[in-house]
Parts: C-alpha cells; sequence; structure tokens
C-alpha cells in the first residue's frame, strides 16, 4: 500500500537528494536520486503476470520521457493533489521542498536557458493555439538489447570495468556500474516478492539475472521489461533478432505465451504512441531463427488484441513471404498490425536524408508515431510541433490568428501568388529556426544535468568514448520536429492559385473575408474553393503544390541541422490526433475546410476528398519524397471484407504501392461499423482503429477524433 | 474521339489481376434488367437525384432549353428536351445534378490508364474495356487497345457479342481476353433483349476458333433468363472457353433509370 503520505514522503526525500547532490558530479547526482525513483517507482506483479514489471506514477522523479517533462521532472498539480491528502506538517515540509525544486528540474532549466529568439515567438509550455509549440523529452530510443541480453548485468559491468581501467570520466563510469548494482537489487527485490507470493518460476528467473547473463527466453524478457522502465526507454527495437538465441528449444506456443506475457506489461505502461515491437527486415543476425520469432510476434499480437504493443513488420524483396503472409492473416482477421515498412524504400531514403551509409541506414527504426532514428546510435526527439495550416491563416492576415486576432508572425505583404508563397515560406523558416535551435538547447541543458546512464550503457560508443548520451556519446546527434496540416495547407494554397490569382474568380480579400465569417454568407465561394483539385486523387495540379509544400517544410527543416550544431534536424510527418486538437484551434481555410475541422492525418488527404479511388489515392501519397526527411505516417482503411474476398489482389495492390511508398498503417475494418459504433458503442468494445501514428479503442476516443476517423475514406473493393 | 461513360479504378470483377475499366456509352441490345440504364443511349444524358436537391432553382436559371421547371415547390425535369450542355451541372450547389457521359480521345483515356500501371504488373491486371457495348463506337475501341498494346498493357473487352463478325475479327490481335456475354437461351433471347442470339453465337464460335481467350458470362437473372441447366448447356458447346463466370443481379439500374427518365420495366 503506497499511501500519500508514502508518496509525500517519497517526493521529499527526492528533492533532499537532489539538493543533497546538487553540486556533485551529474553521474553521482543522477544515481542518487535512481536509488530514490526507483523502489517508489517499481511495483512487482499482478497475479497473472508472467513478468515482473509494474509501476506506479509518481509526481517527482527522473527518466528522460515523462509526459510533459524530460530529465528531473516534476508535476506541481500533482504534488498538490498529494499536498491536499496529508496532514499538514508534512504538506509544509512537501511544499517547502517543491518550491525549491521548481527552477531545478530540467525542463525549467531548459526554459531559461531560452534566448529571446524563442521567448520572442514561442510560449514556453505548449498549447498548440499558435503556430509552433514546444515539446520536452529525450524520446525514441533504442538501446542495444541484443547486447543487455547477451552480456547481462556482469557482462555489462566487466565491459564498463575494463574501459574505466583505461582512464576518464570515472563519475560516469563509476555511475553506470551502481546503476547496473541497483538494475540487480531490483531484480532482487522482485525476486524476493515473487518468491512470497509462490511464483517460483518467476523469482528463480529474476534471481538469476541479478548475478548471470539470462539464461533462456524468459529472463531475457524479464531483463528487458526491468532496463526498459528504470531506463524511460519506451520503444523495444528488434525484439526477433533479439530474442532469436533463445528460441533453440522452445515450442511456439510457449514463445507466444511469453510474449504475450511480456505484452501485457507494454499494454500496462500505456504509452501508445510508442511501445513499437519491430520485426524483419535487413541486417538482422539470426536469418530463420529470427523469422521465428517474426510470426510469432504477431501471432501473439493477433492473440493479444490489444492497442500496444505498436507492431511493425520490416520487409525487403527476398525476405521469407511467410511474414507477410502472416501480417494478411491478422489484416484479414480485422486486426490493425503489424504496420508495414518496406526496407527496399526507407533504407535508400534514409541513406540519403541521414547523410549515412546503407549498413547504418539499415538500422533505421521508426519509434513513437513514426519518427525515425538508427538503432542504439542516433538520437532524433521530437521536440517541437508547427501548424502549417496556422501560419498560412498568419500569412493571410498580417501574422494574426483569425480566431484570437492575436499577432503571431510577422506582417509580410504580397501581391500575387509566388509572393504569398515566399511569405509563407519565410514564416516557416522563421519557425523552424527557433525550433531547432530549441531543440539544441534542451539536449544540452539535459545533457548539463544528466549522464542518463541506463540509456549511455547500451548506446553505441558511449562506453567506448568515455562520454555520456548527451555529452558527446551518441554517434549521431540529431533532431526532429512534427510538422501538421501539410496537406490542408497544400489544398488551400491549391484552391487560392486557382481562384484568386489564375482564374480571378474573387480577390484575396473577398476570400479573407469569407475565411474570417467561417463561410457564412460565402456559400458559393465555398463550393468553388472544394471543387478545386485536392490531394489524393492522383490529380497533377493539386499532387504538385502538395509536393511543393511538402518540399518547402523539409527545405527549412534540413537547413537548420548545420546551423545549431546537429547531425541532422528533420521533419516528421506524423500524426497522433493533433491533426483534430489543432484543427481546433484553426479557422477556416481556402480549401474549404470550416473553422475548427480536423485537419488531414500526415501525409494522407483529407477526410472524404480523395474521391477517386484506392489506386489514384495511393499514387498521391507517393509522390512526396520520402529522401529529405524522417518518417511520415500513411494511414489508410480498408475493408475486412477487400482482404478475405480479394486477398490476392490486395496483396499486389500494396506490393505495387510498396515500389515507391515507405510505410503503411492499416485501418481494417467492416463498412458501417465506426459509424454504427457512434450510435451504440456498446457493441464495438474491441474495435481497435489507428488514429495517427497510434491506436485506440474507438469508443474511447474522442467525439471529435471519432468523427475524424470516419470522415477518411474507406477502401474495399466496392469503391 | 468517343463518349464515356465512367472510368473505374481500382476494378477487380472484370477480368485479371487489378484493372482499370473504361464504359463506353451506347449498346444495340435493350436487356430489361438492364444495370446500366445510362450506357445505352450513346449521347451524353443528364441524370437528377430527386432526394439531393434542395429546390434551390438556379439550374433553371441557367437552363438554355427550359428542362428544369419548379412548379409549387416541385422540381420537374423535361428529359426530352435536355442536350445536355452540364451548364446547371455546375451551378448545382447539391450536387443533385450530373451528367452521364463524356467526350474523351483515346489519349486521354489512356493517359489514366496507364497511371495505375504499376499495379498491373503486380498482379496482372490490365485494362478492360466495357459499357454499354464497346463494339458500338468501334473506331474508338480499336485506338484504344493499340494504344494499350503498344504500352504493353493487357486488354480485355467485355461485350455483348452483337457486332458484325469482321469487327471481332479485326479485335483478335488487339484484345487479350474477351468477357463474352450470353444472357439469356436462345428461345428467350431476342423477348429479354431485344435481339436473337445467332449472331452472337456465330462470333462466339468465330473468336474461339481464332484462338481468342474467352470467358464466357451469364447474367442471372433467376426465375426471368433460363436455368444453370441452360447454361451450362449453352456453355458446354464450347469446349475452348476458359471459364464460365455468373453475374449476380442487382437493382442499381433502376435507381439509375429513374434519374436520368427513362422507363425501368417490373419484370420480376
Amino acid at each position: 500500500m503506497f499511501t500519500a503520505q508514502d508518496h509525500a514522503e517519497y517526493i521529499i526525500s527526492f528533492i533532499n537528494t537532489f539538493r543533497e547532490h546538487e553540486d556533485a558530479p551529474k553521474g553521482a547526482r543522477e544515481l542518487a536520486c535512481l536509488r530514490v525513483f526507483v523502489p517508489a517507482f517499481l511495483l512487482p506483479f499482478n497475479d497473472d503476470d508472467v513478468f515482473a514489471g509494474r509501476y506506479r506514477e509518481l509526481a517527482v522523479g527522473f527518466t528522460p520521457q515523462e509526459h510533459e517533462y524530460q530529465g528531473y521532472y516534476m508535476y506541481p498539480e500533482k504534488v498538490e493533489a498529494v499536498a491536499a491528502q496529508v496532514d499538514e506538517a508534512t504538506a509544509k515540509r512537501l511544499r517547502e521542498a517543491a518550491d525549491w525544486f521548481r527552477d531545478k528540474t530540467t525542463t525549467a532549466k531548459t526554459i531559461a536557458a531560452y534566448p529571446e529568439k524563442i521567448t520572442s515567438l514561442l510560449p514556453p509550455m505548449a498549447d498548440f493555439e499558435d503556430a509552433a509549440s514546444l515539446l520536452y523529452r529525450i524520446g525514441g530510443t533504442f538501446p542495444d538489447y541484443g547486447k543487455l541480453v547477451t552480456l547481462g548485468i556482469p557482462g555489462l559491468k566487466a565491459e564498463i570495468s575494463a574501459r574505466a581501467a583505461k582512464g576518464g570520466d570515472a563519475d560516469f563510469f563509476g555511475s553506470m556500474l551502481g546503476a547496473l548494482d541497483l538494475l540487480a537489487e531490483t531484480c532482487l527485490n522482485c525476486a524476493e516478492a515473487a518468491s512470497a507470493a509462490g511464483k517460483s518460476e518467476m523469482a528463480m528467473s529474476l534471481t538469476n539475472i541479478a548475478s548471470n547473463a539470462p539464461a533462456n527466453m524468459r529472463e531475457a524478457l524479464q531483463l528487458i521489461t526491468l532496463f526498459a522502465h528504470i531506463s524511460g526507454n519506451l520503444d523495444y527495437g528488434r525484439l526477433d533478432d533479439i530474442l532469436a538465441p533463445f528460441a533453440d528449444g522452445l515450442d511456439d506456443e510457449e514463445i507466444i505465451r511469453l510474449l504475450i506475457g511480456f505484452y501485457k506489461l507494454i499494454v500496462f505502461r500505456g504509452w501508445i504512441w510508442d511501445g513499437r515491437v519491430i520485426v524483419g527486415g535487413r541486417a538482422r543476425r539470426h536469418g530463420k531463427a529470427a523469422d521465428r520469432v517474426a510470426l510469432l510476434a504477431i501471432e501473439a499480437g493477433r492473440r493479444c488484441r490489444e492497442v500496444l504493443p505498436q507492431l511493425t513488420l520490416r520487409f525487403y524483396d527476398g525476405q521469407d513471404p511467410a511474414l507477410l503472409e502472416k501480417a494478411f492473416d491478422n489484416f484479414a482477421d480485422g486486426y490493425i498490425y503489424p504496420m508495414l515498412y518496406s526496407d527496399d524504400v526507407n533504407i535508400p531514403a534514409v541513406e540519403k536524408s541521414f547523410g549515412v551509409n546503407r549498413a547504418a541506414a539499415e538500422r533505421y527504426m521508426p519509434f513513437g508515431c513514426g519518427e525515425y532514428v538508427l538503432e542504439h546510435c542516433s538520437l532524433g526527439t521530437p521536440s517541437g510541433t508547427i501548424n502549417l495550416l496556422k501560419v498560412l491563416e498568419a500569412t493571410l492576415f498580417d501574422g494574426r490568428d483569425i480566431r484570437r486576432g492575436k499577432q503571431i508572425l510577422p506582417k509580410r505583404g504580397f501581391h500575387d501568388f509566388e509572393s504569398l508563397f515566399a511569405a509563407y515560406s519565410a514564416n516557416v523558416d522563421l519557425l523552424m529556426e527557433a525550433l531547432a535551435l530549441q531543440e539544441r538547447i534542451e539536449y544540452d541543458v539535459t545533457g548539463d544535468e544528466a549522464s542518463l546512464l541506463y540509456l549511455s550503457m547500451l548506446y553505441d560508443d558511449c562506453v567506448e568514448r568515455g562520454k555520456p548520451l548527451l555529452s558527446g556519446g551518441v554517434r549521431y546527434l540529431g533532431g526532429t520536429m512534427e510538422s501538421y496540416g501539410n496537406v490542408n495547407t497544400a489544398d488551400s494554397l491549391t484552391a487560392i492559385k486557382s481562384v484568386v490569382y489564375d482564374r480571378g474568380l474573387v480577390t484575396i480579400d473577398e476570400l479573407k473575408a469569407a475565411l474570417a465569417a467561417n463561410f457564412e454568407g460565402f456559400e458559393d465561394l465555398r463550393r468553388l474553393l472544394l471543387d478545386c483539385p485536392k490531394y489524393g486523387n492522383d490529380d497533377d495540379e493539386a499532387d504538385a503544390m502538395a509536393v511543393r509544400v511538402h518540399e518547402q517544410v523539409c527545405a527549412s527543416a534540413n537547413a537548420q541541422a548545420e546551423k545549431v550544431g546537429l547531425h541532422t534536424y528533420k521533419v516528421v510527418v506524423i500524426n497522433n490526433s493533433m491533426n483534430t486538437t489543432m484543427g481546433v484551434l484553426t479557422g477556416a481555410s481556402a480549401d474549404g475546410r470550416g473553422a475548427c475541422e480536423p485537419m488531414a492525418n500526415g501525409n494522407n488527404p483529407a477526410g472524404g476528398r480523395d474521391v477517386s479511388g484506392v489506386t489514384a489515392m495511393l499514387n498521391s501519397l507517393v509522390k512526396l519524397d520520402p529522401s529529405i526527411h524522417a518518417g511520415a505516417v500513411q494511414n489508410m482503411k480498408f475493408t475486412t471484407e477487400m482482404f478475405n474476398k480479394y486477398r490476392e489482389k490486395t496483396k499486389a495492390l500494396l506490393a505495387a504501392y510498396f515500389k515507391k511508398g515507405q510505410q503503411a498503417m492499416l485501418n481494417i475494418l467492416n463498412r458501417g461499423d465506426l459509424e454504427d459504433a457512434l450510435v451504440h458503442p456498446e457493441k464495438y468494445p474491441d474495435l481497435i482503429v489507428r488514429v495517427g501514428g497510434f491506436a485506440a479503442r474507438f469508443i474511447e476516443l474522442d467525439r471529435d477524433v471519432q468523427r475524424e476517423i470516419v470522415s477518411r475514406t474507406l477502401y474495399g473493393n466496392d469503391n | 474521339m468517343g463518349t464515356i461513360t465512367d472510368i473505374e479504378r481500382f476494378s477487380l470483377n472484370d477480368g485479371p489481376g487489378i484493372r482499370t475499366t473504361v464504359f463506353f456509352k451506347g449498346c444495340p441490345l435493350n436487356c430489361i434488367w438492364c444495370h446500366n440504364p445510362e450506357s445505352k443511349s450513346p449521347r451524353p444524358q443528364l441524370s437528377y437525384n430527386a432526394e439531393a436537391c434542395v429546390g434551390c432553382g438556379k439550374c433553371a436559371e441557367v437552363c438554355p432549353n427550359g428542362v428544369h421547371s419548379f412548379a409549387e415547390g416541385v422540381h420537374a425535369v423535361a428529359f426530352s428536351g435536355c442536350g445536355a450542355c452540364g451548364k446547371c451541372v455546375g451551378v448545382c450547389p447539391a450536387k443533385a445534378l450530373k451528367t452521364y457521359g463524356c467526350e474523351a480521345s483515346a489519349e486521354d483515356v489512356m493517359r489514366v490508364v496507364l497511371r495505375d500501371r504499376a499495379y498491373y504488373e503486380t498482379s496482372g491486371g490490365g485494362l478492360t474495356v466495357s459499357g454499354g457495348e464497346p463494339t458500338f463506337q468501334f473506331a474508338f475501341l480499336k485506338e484504344l487497345l493499340t494504344l494499350a498494346k503498344r504500352e504493353g498493357v493487357h486488354t480485355a473487352v467485355e461485350t455483348c457479342g452483337f457486332a458484325p463478325t469482321e469487327r471481332f475479327a479485326e479485335l483478335l490481335p488487339l484484345c487479350d481476353l474477351f468477357l463474352y456475354d450470353h444472357k439469356a437461351p436462345t428461345e428467350l433471347h431476342e423477348k429479354l433483349t431485344g435481339v436473337p442470339d445467332d449472331l452472337i453465337v456465330k462470333n462466339l464460335a468465330f473468336l474461339l476458333d481464332g484462338g481468342a481467350n474467352v470467358i464466357l458470362r451469364c447474367p442471372v437473372i433467376d426465375g426471368v433468363n433460363g436455368t444453370a441447366e441452360q447454361r451450362n448447356a449453352f456453355a458446354a458447346r464450347f469446349p475452348k472457353l476458359l471459364a464460365v463466370e455468373e453475374l449476380p443481379y442487382h437493382d442499381l439500374g433502376r435507381t439509375k433509370a429513374k434519374r436520368i427518365g427513362v422507363d425501368y420495366p417490373d419484370f420480376k
């Protein structure tokens, strides 16, 4: 039982520990804080758990990625909630500690380091009202779990000790060793609890991994689970290759049982935007054995039928076709996973986009909602967002947001389409500069504050170089930013060009009046705008504009890397439900979209605007160059019937798409189910849909998001 | 130039693989159950969906021929006076009006067809010409098929077979697959389709003798156009057929007929 009093004492103890070590070397401070954080954070297990690995949310702590913060974090409102439940004396001590800590959190220190270039343009904490927003996290990490399960805790300690003996940053090495001891202690604590609960198999494996390398698959998964929780890592990497060495001698059902047990704890974590388990693809070390685990991992997903893990299948020409077949079995069963990623498109694209060689590019990992990094050798956390449609809105209205009237960008004049596009581009560039600079500062401040000990020990080069992850350790320190509203912006520009400048049907002022009035009294003009060509129909005019918008924003980001000293700085065209969130905050747009309506999702056509069939839609998608960004989301709705009745033709459809298409996230639905679920949610408890870069139970989504998903075209054999 | 009613991409039921089906306008038959009454006439036609109409009257304002009238709020359409100029379609805010049929060149059509080449290649698909009756616009058909062959695109023609045999002779080198309809037993054929089947049967034999790939297709309207035994007996006369497919009846023709102002008989 963890009472409010316990929580309060924990918070005070954590902050005091931080305070006592304020001037200590960063590794020692991090380790001391972890020693307080980890025992409070971890819970042993539930009755039917196969693995130990439950935890509780704490108001204060240390982790690379909390929901809103990075590093040493504090949720003031959660601290206050605890204070409200404890006696006055404790509450007073708690509030005093929290007051002291307020400007010591890593996020607070990051914000304090911003120059005017950032503060004059962007609010420090995201509310998504403005054209761009800042985020705080060191996300999208892929530690080398293959190494973890091969060496185990003692092997890692031996490696670090051997390197430490050659000299260098003693604080870094010593603290990593201490962190491994803490991990071992944690295993033993869990083992004790398991033993007391009569879970002898669990107890035995926990005891073994505390002092030995994992001896079997169960121990490997147990070690990964605890390591992921404690390190704050949320995406699990190439599980098939990691587990392949342990698969020999286990029958299929036993492996599936273990995987389901492992998945359950990923579901428990509830990070629906992460939780990537990746199977298949080039450059795995264990060939056929890995393929076997991959098949079982896909089957385990189908049996779990949960929104997590975000199972991801990489495939290439020449890979065992059974893997893709298995994916299609899941689709025919109405299950959305795995997501599909074509290595044959992605590897050359990553090579070019990241400026790395082929071997490095083969290590690309889609994380989170769809951003790419290179497994355990690069970072690319998305630390900002831009709403391109809001940028266009402000460009049209002298730098103002039309809903609030607030000046969010400089006023720039324009007199024809090209000068309008130039003004829009200049605004994108201005925001991009601030976003990239923020990413650099976030990395630097976090690196000054913390060694990220657990991640550092499983990232290539860090131990060898004797440098923590963010202090020169990671091989490729890159950044990303999330771009939203791309498609509506392109469709709006197509319509403005056509209606105002090419055909002269209305003046720009008339158009602005219509947008400001949300088309009330301008119904004819709205129809004219809606009738303009739209992206998603294989239409040359509309798609060319989408390409232009895409290339502009990608080039704008790419140009920042050198300025701020990052290996790369890249756009990701992903989506969570931000297209709906930001849509609500964005006025009417010239593509005919009404004020507050959702924007298109990722790189996909605006909902219902693709009316020329699935091949036309797919042809539009592949016109956007994948080699200039760091990931994009292609989300498609298909009928279950199509996968069942026309399986071979559907496979051929996707095979053609994947000659140029980098990935596909599929929604597999029966026609009418979503509409019916709006009215009779009780009939659809297990209806899982992909929202954008994550999945959810449809009935649990907000109404706005539900409607946006319904609005997307559902493709089948009958349309 | 030719007149087409539609180009359907990702067509899955008109030949092998993923196809693009081009619907030609105009048909010499007059099947009582016609699935596509909008493709019977060779000319463009106005379609009016009464359920979508909002009664704004804009169509009446722009129509040069007085086709649209609004007496006591009821929108009446005088189809016979309509030249399908499309002016009313352009102003209808509710999309209740549309035109069936547009003029297109074979090159125009081919440009659309070629956009999906990648899908034909992975699926073994291609171009299907349907209708209406493709051979009704024979010069246009030949031009389109010639372009497709030049591009290496697989070609299929869905035909009712009612055309001079010389036309089929000319199609032999241009068409990789015939989807050949036989719509009713000989004794019922004229009554149900408006023409006897002797020419149709003769052309079928001609194609098969000429080495063509032919799939026989038989619409099935229960209790109206013959029995399974009759269909099987007919097919058995042509052992070189690649396959025999049955096409189930659907009722969409009735709605479409109403919208273009033509009668649809109550045959069931």
